[in-house]
């Protein structure tokens, strides 16, 4: 059992985790929730010592299994907690999409575990690792060793960090808010993997913001908020009978109202794809369609949602009309003029026209600029004085405090980043903004607000907005047309409400896991 | 958001201050490096020129009151000799890393944004050197090129260079997959502007590591190319060069080659710890 007792955590003389305690026992899973900034991921990063620079922790006790990690009342350093992490704990954090090397072919990541505590020889990890991909659900394990993070979806990658997490056969699972990036099928999977594993004698704490996943595989919730336990118990009770106010607004899952543009058959189409298909090379030397004879048009001011569970295809659409990937077959125009034909050097002066949001800000803004740099970039030349104006208005109209441009991304939460990454494609000036998963990577409250944002800037300017989701749901709030693919190909198309209507086995499925 | 307002400023607080109690424990360090930067420039401030002159009636002298660190074969005092020795026996670790980072820093950059072809000849070239040990590849180009301080320099830099070439390639190709290279690409950034503002910089802070850690490198090949006779001249004020000289007197006037090898031995040490420090630093920066 895991029994962490008066937790409390400070940076620098201000309380941020006060007196928390928290106990996991084996083949049990409890939920950590709570609004953002509530202190739980800095309570789950504690028990495995891994807390930014600055941060200390001190626990009254905590122990793992009967033993004592470290010495009563005493700080809980990463060296305390060295030798347990990965053996006797693992952790899944909470950008795990970015936590796989680029370099370094999945299977190598996910047996790492294996060959750093050395419990395999390289071989024995190898086809362990295959077995590990397998058991979580990814389809032909021993192809997906062999390929690097960049070549799966970001579904598969997920999977890949949690058979990494798994491998080493650890007691403890800290997983940190592990379904937020993930389409609902594979929410609903991995969901079901997990609580397998707690069924087999896991324990598992779950840090998530959304009570309605936690309820789903947590046996017990605690609710935090501003860094003290308000409310606690099983989670039947917790979920039917809230008696804090926190725990209530949580429970009340929000539904927002429709932010759909205008359906005007007379405004411009200004993005036109014709019969898009794209050939990837496997590492096997065959070859497969990722995108087959896919065909769209967004006219101004008006929303396409692209929607398609993962590996559907969704974002090599996008990368095909953002032009940073050559079609191998169709072609892309931008406002009736030739775009995926362009040689790269004519197409550089045009690129400001198109524009991309992405799903997690963090990767796409340098880490070492500041924010007001970063938007800076996408402006035209213009003297020093008039830039420095123009990226405050540009973080004001994204809805930030202009002080905020001093920051590093690392420095921002992630709803401020996703703002940033929008204040840059608004400083190019774009007739059409691509939103990849804009919102899959936010809290509940952030979601909205960039929903919301991009519906205003759609309206205001004119933009033709395409965004693509796994998420059925917040799509039909803001898309006039819906495009689903499945496996490359489209299959179907047309008004959001008819496409809904329509319910193909496809659209009917991604409908049933949203809700 | 508060919470995190306030977190991001304590943090920033603490950095400062922990910084200055980071810089503490390089102290010992910091300090060596003070007095040998000193003795470099100013090494009448340690020692008297006078001193450097051959005396015959002072042979290979053991250390002692007088001559701290003994004399050498032609009498000269050892201590005087490695301070005036200390500009030179730098000059070429110092000369080495730099030439050597800025190769790095230039063909990296080519072999990870240029053409395939580029990248492909590039790393051959890279693994054909390091097939060889580095000390043959700096005698081979010293014995062709001749002795001398700048031989010795071009010859260490050959021979220590594979390293900076893979990290100057590494560094680039992983800068050029990051999220943000391909964001400023959409925006329609120039290639080139790309490559200066986004991965130089990427790539210079590991390489920049690199110069520092491998300073103790180069400065031990070069003494060990003059230790073995193909270096600098002899009878220069060079450190190398005087464990050269008293390498044949091992047994009887073990001073000689000692006393310069300690000297060369405690700079490394310091230059290698700051190193270090320098890795941490720059890596918490990168977080």
């Amino acid at each position: 059992m895991i029994r962490l007792q008066g937790l409390t955590v400070r940076a620098r003389n201000r309380v941020l985790v006060d007196d928390i305690s928290v106990e996991v026992a084996p083949g049990e899973c409890v939920a950590l929730i709570g609004p953002s900034g509530a202190g739980k991921s800095l309570t789950a990063r504690s028990i495995l010592g891994l807390l930014p620079e600055g941060i200390t922790a001190v626990a009254q006790e905590f122990t793992v299994d009967g033993e004592p990690v470290v010495q009563p009342a005493s700080r809980v350093s990463e060296g305390a907690t060295r030798h347990l992490r990965g053996q006797v704990i693992s952790f899944i954090p909470q950008e795990a999409q970015s936590a796989l090397d680029p370099l370094r072919r999945v299977g190598d990541e996910v047996a790492e575990p294996l060959r750093i505590h050395g419990l395999a020889s390289r071989g024995e990890a190898r086809d362990r690792a295959v077995a590990a991909l397998a058991e979580v659900g990814l389809d032909e394990p021993a192809l997906r060793a062999r390929q690097y993070p960049e070549q799966i979806s970001g579904g598969q990658r997920q999977r890949a960090v949690l058979a990494s997490a798994q491998i080493a056969a650890p007691g403890y699972l800290v997983a940190d808010e592990p379904t937020t990036a993930l389409d609902p099928m594979l929410r609903a999977d991995l969901i079901a993997a997990l609580r397998a594993r707690v069924e087999a004698g896991l324990g598992v704490l779950l840090i998530s913001h959304d009570l309605a996943t936690a309820a789903r595989i947590a046996d017990r919730v605690i609710v935090l908020a501003d860094g003290r336990v308000v409310e606690t118990g099983p989670i039947r009770t917790v979920l039917e009978a809230p008696q804090h106010p926190v725990t209530r607004a949580l429970a009340a899952a929000a539904t927002g109202e429709p932010l759909t543009g205008s359906r005007n058959e007379s405004a411009p189409v200004v993005l036109e794809a014709r019969d898009l298909t794209l050939h990837r090379t496997m590492p096997d030397g065959t070859t497969r369609a990722t995108v087959s004879d896919v065909s769209l048009a967004v006219r101004a001011g008006s929303t396409l949602g692209i929607v398609g569970a993962s590996g559907a295809g969704k974002s090599s659409v996008a990368r095909l009309l953002l032009a940073l990937e050559t079609p191998t077959r169709g072609e892309v125009e931008l406002a009736g003029e030739p775009w995926s034909r362009l040689a790269e050097r004519e197409r550089r002066g045009q690129r400001h026209r198109i524009q991309a949001i992405a799903q997690d800000p963090l990767a796409v803004l340098n880490p070492r600029w500041t924010a007001a740099r970063s938007i800076a970039e996408g402006l035209p030349a213009m003297p020093r004085m008039q830039r420095a104006a123009a990226v405050d208005a540009l973080l004001t109209r994204v809805g930030l405090d202009a002080s905020l441009g001093q920051r590093r991304p690392g420095a921002l939460s992630g709803g401020q980043r996703q703002r940033v990454a929008i204040a840059r494609a608004l400083a190019a000036s774009p007739q059409v903004l691509i939103a990849d998963e804009p919102i899959a990577a936010l809290d509940p409250p952030a979601q909205d607000a960039i929903l919301r944002l991009l519906a205003e800037l759609r309206d205001r300017d004119g933009l033709a907005l395409v965004m693509i989701s796994h998420d059925i749901a917040a799509l039909r709030r803001i898309a006039d047309d819906l495009l689903v693919l499945d496996q490359g190909r489209v299959v179907a198309a047309g008004p959001a409400e008819a496409v809904v209507a329509a319910a193909d086995p496809v659209t009917r499925a991604l409908l049933q896991v949203a809700h | 958001m508060s919470l995190i307002t306030a977190l991001q400023a304590g943090q920033q607080r603490a950095s400062a201050a922990s910084t200055w109690r980071r810089l503490l424990a390089v102290a010992p360090a910091v300090l060596i490096l003070i007095l040998v930067v000193f003795a470099a420039f100013f090494p009448g401030l340690f020692a008297e020129e006078a001193n450097l002159r051959p005396n015959p009636g002072a042979v290979a002298l053991p250390p002692s009151a007088e001559h701290w660190l003994g004399t050498d074969l032609s009498g000269r005092d050892i201590y005087t000799r490695i301070v005036f020795g200390t500009g030179l026996t730098l000059s070429v670790g110092i000369r080495v890393v730099l030439v050597a980072g800025l190769i790095g820093l230039v063909v990296g950059l080519l072999a990870g944004l240029g053409p395939r072809w580029l990248d492909a000849a590039i790393t051959r070239v890279t693994e054909v050197l390091l097939a060889f040990p580095e000390l043959l590849i700096a005698l081979a180009v010293v014995a062709i090129l001749g002795r001398g301080p700048e031989s010795v320099v071009i010859g260490v830099t050959t021979a220590l260079l594979p390293a900076y070439l893979r990290q100057g390639r590494v560094y680039s190709v992983l800068a050029r997959s990051t999220g943000f290279v391909e964001a400023a690409k959409v925006l329609g950034v120039p290639r080139r502007r790309i490559a200066v503002r986004h991965i130089m910089p990427s790539v210079a802070r590991p390489l920049l590591v690199l110069m520092i850690l491998g300073f103790g490198s180069a400065v031990t090949t070069a003494a060990g190319l003059t230790f073995l006779g193909l270096g600098m001249e002899s009878g220069v004020d060079e450190w190398g060069v005087m464990m050269q000289e008293g390498r044949n007197r091992l047994g009887d006037a073990w001073w000689i080659t000692s006393m310069a090898g300690f000297a060369l031995l405690i700079t490394v040490v310091a230059v290698s710890w700051l190193g270090r420090w320098v890795a941490r630093t720059v890596q918490r920066g990168e977080r």
